[in-house]
């Protein structure tokens, strides 16, 4: 078994011996060839202090030539077990004295070599010169064997081995021990893993033991163990709710392989293609594809499976009872690993109905095309005959004011005829006859009769005051013949005013805003008069525009009647209708009609300007509408502000300097 | 160079041919010149109190009582070495007065007959007396030469060196026959 493929626990105990034992041995040779070569030097010292010494104590046998003496003083090295042999030379090179262990056999060198110890065949060598009085008097040759080292080298080797079993031993010990603090995170944490891909349980955690680097990768896994497994459930419930809708879904679901068999038929795609799921798995998907509509799916085919498009396609279908429909395909290639198209998987939907709903649909839109046109040529007809009734109304406005007027007139002409009449049917004019007859029966004396008759005598003094009376008469009576009169030239001038309004519509004039203003209230000013109402003219400085006078008179009429019927309907307070004339920027004037009367409510102000709407009883609720319709048209505006009932209003009619006409304004 | 390296070797060869005529020369050298040589060389195994010599830079002065027996050429091979730092000359005396000044005083046998008194002469001497024969040092001489077969060996009178004031070093004296007397 490779040591990569054991179990942990054997790895680490093996990594722990291993390491320890390599320590050993390393430490173990490091610590014996240090020994040796130390050993060595103190062998090599100690030779050479020897031989220094011995040689020291033969100087005087050297001098003396006494070799037996020399002997002598070499055999001491017998003390030593490891010196061989030893010999001294004389200063001329030759063998002075030796000494040689018994039982050994030494071959002394023929001269003295280089001062100094070598190793020479696992033997120490030594030659020490021997000096006297610092001359050299001879030299010291010593060898030994270097057995002892040999002695020694084996006793460390086995003593290294011995401690190398031992520390193996121990440490087999220890690290069978403390390799589970390692080892075992790691098997609970394999235990775990194994079993967790065995169950497919993702609700199982592993146990955290410790916070280093195990406990990290043990927090990790289960922190990957609650991802998965939420990701499970996601997945789990995502798997439902899509089996839901793939089981419910109106959409026919398929399924088909790059072979173009059927490999998923659900429900909805049974319902809509008549076959049942049995009766098309495995089968091509040319059996519900009716041969006109084969160019188009083989196209949309090799697409799919191209992967270059083809994800949507509408074609005929044919369904199991022979039915030919039309459908939707929302279809999706299903890749493999390589990102090869290996399946498609395909929404159907029955478009029949829509599709031809959708003609039906086209057709209706058609029609609805023709009616709209047809409408609003009709509509645009209605405006103008409205705008015509519009203008139709106006000068019915004006007509009644006019009328109004002339019947206030009327009664003053009434007045005068009754007054003059009556005066004259009362008049003291009737006694003339009595007083004439009187004259007549009194012809001739009618000296006496004046002057000594009774009545006569009164006669002259009544002539007189009835002539006086009836001078009186007179007056007055020609004082009404000139009322009489005024009031007649009065209802000329307005008949004639209404004649100069009427009848020339669309006629564009340059006029005066404030005389137009004027004739507004003029036409007004039977009703204005008769409830005291007061008139404030605010006029600023605006040059003569070109408009159509009789539409924009219309309008002021308008304005006057509605605010004077506000002031009539209030009861108390003052009554005033202010006009201003001003400027609207450089291209329009402003006219605004304010009142102090009864006002609009606010939620009256957006209908005001409909057709049809009023307040007042008497009212057709045309005017407003007309009016506006009628600035409208003349490329102006009428608007209206109320801070609401019982605040009064204010109309504005704003009214461009450069005139559009009626067929413009028709067109925006 | 080859002419040069045979010339080198024949010289090398003629010195050590000539080396080896010294040897046996020196080996086949008289009695005397022996003595002459281990005179000096006691020089190296023997201990002077301080006061032995007049100052530091005295020389070591080796005497001759009587009968010179070493001839000329011995002041000729002693002189230029040096022992303990001192130079070593050879004088001759006839006196033995002048004799007492001696760091070694060899007392040559012609002087046989008055040697007790000049042992006696020589009591306050700090000079390592040396002469012929054991009975010289049985006599209160310090070193004497003696014969043993053709090599020179020699005994010794430690006590009457202690006498002296001498330390003859325990080397020397392991070489040498250990005799007492005198005094």
């Amino acid at each position: 078994m490779r040591f990569r493929d054991l179990p942990i626990t054997r790895k680490l105990v093996l990594i722990t011996m291993l390491t320890s034992g390599v320590a050993l041995l390393l430490a173990g040779a490091a610590f014996i060839t240090y020994d040796l070569i130390t050993f060595r030097e103190m062998v090599a010292r100690d030779m050479l202090s020897l031989s220094s010494i011995i040689g020291f104590n033969s100087r005087a046998a050297l001098t003396f030539n006494d070799p037996q003496a020399a002997e002598g003083t070499l055999a001491a090295l017998g003390e030593r077990p490891n010196v061989l042999g030893a010999c001294i030379y004389s200063p001329d090179g030759k063998v002075f004295a030796t000494y040689t262990r018994p039982g050994e056999k030494v071959h002394f060198p023929a001269g003295p070599g280089a001062v100094g110890a070598h190793f020479v065949d696992n033997k120490l060598e030594v030659f020490e010169p021997i000096v006297l009085d610092k001359e050299p008097i001879g030299t010291i040759f010593c060898v030994r064997d270097m057995q002892d080292m040999y002695d020694r080298l084996m006793l460390y080797t086995g003593l290294v081995l011995a401690v190398l079993c031992l520390a193996l031993l121990a440490a087999f010990g220890i690290s069978a021990v403390l390799q589970r603090v390692i080892s075992r995170p790691i098997l609970n944490l394999a235990a775990t893993a194994k079993t967790v891909s065995e169950k497919k349980d993702y609700s199982l955690r592993a146990e955290k033991r410790s916070a280093d680097e195990l406990g990290v990768l043990t927090e990790g896994f289960n922190e990957m163990l609650a991802q998965i497994q939420a990701r499970d459930n996601a997945l789990r419930e995502s798997q439902q709710r899509l089996s839901v809708l793939v089981q419910n879904t109106p959409l026919g679901v398929v399924l088909w392989n790059a072979n173009l068999e059927f490999l998923e038929w659900n429900k909805s795609a049974e319902r809509i293609l008549g076959f049942s799921e049995s009766e098309v798995i495995g089968n091509k998907i040319f059996m519900i594809i009716p041969d006109s509509a084969r160019p188009h799916v083989d196209q949309v085919v090799r697409q799919l499976f191209e992967n270059t498009g083809g994800e949507r396609s509408t074609n005929e279908n044919i369904t199991k009872d022979g039915r030919s429909i039309i459908c939707s395909w929302y279809n999706t290639p299903l890749l493999d690993a390589n990102g090869r198209v290996v399946a498609v998987a395909s929404l159907v939907d029955d478009i029949t109905q829509r599709v031809r709903a959708e003609d039906e649909l086209k057709k209706a839109h058609d029609e609805l095309e023709l009616r709209v046109d047809e409408r609003t040529r009709e509509l645009q007809e209605a405006h103008a005959q409205l705008l015509e009734t519009a203008h139709r109304a106006g000068m019915a406005e004006i007509a009644t004011s006019v009328l109004h007027n002339v019947g206030n007139v009327l009664t003053g002409v009434n007045a005068s005829a009754s007054f003059i009449g009556e005066t004259e049917r009362a008049s003291r004019i009737n006694v003339m006859p009595r007083i004439v007859e009187m004259f007549r029966e009194h012809h001739d004396d009618l000296g006496d009769f004046l002057t000594r008759d009774e009545k006569g005598k009164q006669l002259p003094g009544y002539v007189e005051a009835l002539t006086d009376h009836l001078l009186k008469e007179r007056v007055a009576i020609l004082n009404e013949i000139d009322s009489l009169n005024k009031n007649v030239e009065h209802i000329r001038n307005i008949v004639s005013m209404q004649q100069s309004y009427a009848g020339v519509s669309g006629v564009v004039e340059f006029i005066a805003l404030p005389e137009l203003i004027e004739d507004a209230i003029r036409i007004n000013s039977a009703g204005l008069g008769r409830h005291s109402i007061e008139i404030r003219r605010e006029y600023g400085e605006v040059p003569r525009i070109g408009i159509e006078k009789h539409r924009v008179l219309q309008i002021l009429v308008n304005l006057l009647s509605n605010a004077k019927y506000a002031l009539t309907a209030k009861t108390e307070g003052e009554r005033r209708i202010t006009v201003r004339l001003s400027m609207q920027g450089e291209k329009a004037v402003k006219i605004q009609v304010a009142d102090s009367g009864i006002g609009i409510a606010t939620d009256d102000l957006e209908r005001i300007f409909r057709y049809g709407f009023t307040t007042r009883k008497e009212g057709h609720g045309f005017g407003l509408h007309s009016s506006a319709m009628a600035a409208q048209a003349m490329g102006g505006s009428l608007t209206v502000l109320s801070e609401g009932l019982g605040k009064g209003a204010v109309f504005t009619l704003i009214l461009p300097l450069q005139y559009m006409n009626r067929e413009k304004a028709l067109k925006p | 160079m080859p002419s040069v390296a045979r010339r080198l070797f024949v010289f090398f060869v003629l010195l050590g041919t000539l080396c080896a005529g010294c040897t046996t020369y020196a080996e086949e050298a008289s009695e005397y010149q022996i003595k002459g040589a281990f005179l000096f060389k006691f020089a190296s195994f023997v201990e002077w109190p301080a006061n032995a010599f007049a100052d530091e830079k005295a020389p070591l002065v080796i005497g001759i009582l009587g009968d010179d027996p070493f001839g000329r050429d011995f002041d000729e091979r002693i002189s230029g070495h040096a022992i303990g730092g001192r130079a070593v000359t050879v004088r001759r005396y006839r006196n033995v007065a002048d004799a007492a000044k001696a760091q070694i005083l060899f007392i040559s046998s012609s002087e046989r007959e008055r040697l007790p008194a000049i042992l006696d002469a020589l009591k306050d001497s700090k000079a390592l007396t040396v002469g012929d024969g054991e009975m010289f040092t049985r006599r209160g001489g310090m070193v004497g030469f003696i014969m043993s077969g053709a090599s020179v060996r020699f005994c010794i009178n430690n006590d009457a060196a202690k006498r002296a004031g001498l330390k003859v070093s325990a080397e020397l004296l392991r070489l040498a026959k250990i005799v007492s007397g005198g005094e």
